[in-house]
């Protein structure tokens, strides 16, 4: 930001929630890293963040053309879209802290056997019930899982023995239902 | 079931070597069938599509208590 607007006073005008002192790159914060800044928790979201309309009326045209180049948004000179995970408060001279990354083997294997004790002490009553009209069930989420299981471990499978990640999607609801 | 299944896949990630997990892959299509999808025009990893893969089943399972495994990992961060 200190090289498009320069002048600090400018800086509002981006618009920007929050300004970091901070390496904004897709290598080192690629999605989903999480980062956690006073008590609140963000995650870095896949969509590229690129100079509005008001950027260039602001910064100028030229402006919005370099954050925008290939290597401005490998280099997120234009800045990243994260998602609230976990709302806090956050103060300024706040020190952002990214989450270490966990291997997903261990994240999968720490949330299933977390779970287990839950869905376990789910009632035969509570299981068919919908919270929603429109809602799915706890026995149709899991139904859904499953299905969500099955397509995937093959997918996982498949990645191995390709260099591509174009893999055939499934009918959600058409699967629970059947 | 849900817990077998799961299971086994545990084993086929761990069993994924790290390039191969975080090689950049393209094409892909990641926008139709990832929960949280990745534009078209950009390359993605497997390493992306199986914590995302994750991230859908905490969220489903989990529901809020999903922010308590970040607030720990954070806290070890």
């Amino acid at each position: 930001m200190g090289r498009i607007a320069q002048d600090e006073a400018r800086w509002p005008l981006a618009g920007d929630q929050l300004c970091v002192d901070m390496d904004l790159s897709r290598a080192n914060l690629p999605p989903p890293t999480r980062l956690a800044l006073g008590s609140a928790v963000i995650v870095v979201t896949a969509q590229p963040h690129t100079g509005c309309q008001k950027f260039v009326s602001r910064f100028g045209l030229d402006a919005t053309k370099f954050v925008n180049s290939p290597v401005g948004c490998s280099l997120s000179l234009r800045g990243i879209n994260a998602r609230v995970v976990r709302a806090g408060t956050v103060s300024v001279g706040d020190a952002v802290y990214r989450a270490a990354p966990v291997h997903p083997a261990i994240r999968l294997r720490t949330s299933v056997d977390g779970a287990t004790a839950a869905l376990r002490a789910i009632s035969e009553e509570a299981s068919t019930h919908r919270r929603r009209p429109e809602a799915l069930s706890p026995r149709e989420v899991i139904g859904h899982l499953i299905d969500s299981a099955s397509n995937n471990h093959q997918r996982f499978v498949r990645a191995q023995f390709s260099d591509d990640l174009v893999f055939p999607g499934y009918d959600q609801d058409a699967w629970v239902t059947a | 079931m849900w817990r077998s299944f799961n299971l086994q896949i545990v084993r086929v990630i761990e069993a994924v070597p790290d390039e191969t997990r975080r090689r950049e892959r393209h094409p892909h299509n990641l926008h139709e069938i990832a929960s949280r999808s990745v534009p078209k025009s950009e390359p993605t990893t497997l390493d992306y599509f199986l914590h995302d893969y994750v991230d859908h089943h905490l969220l489903q399972i989990l529901g809020t208590e999903f922010e308590s495994e970040w607030q720990s990992l954070v806290s070890t961060a």
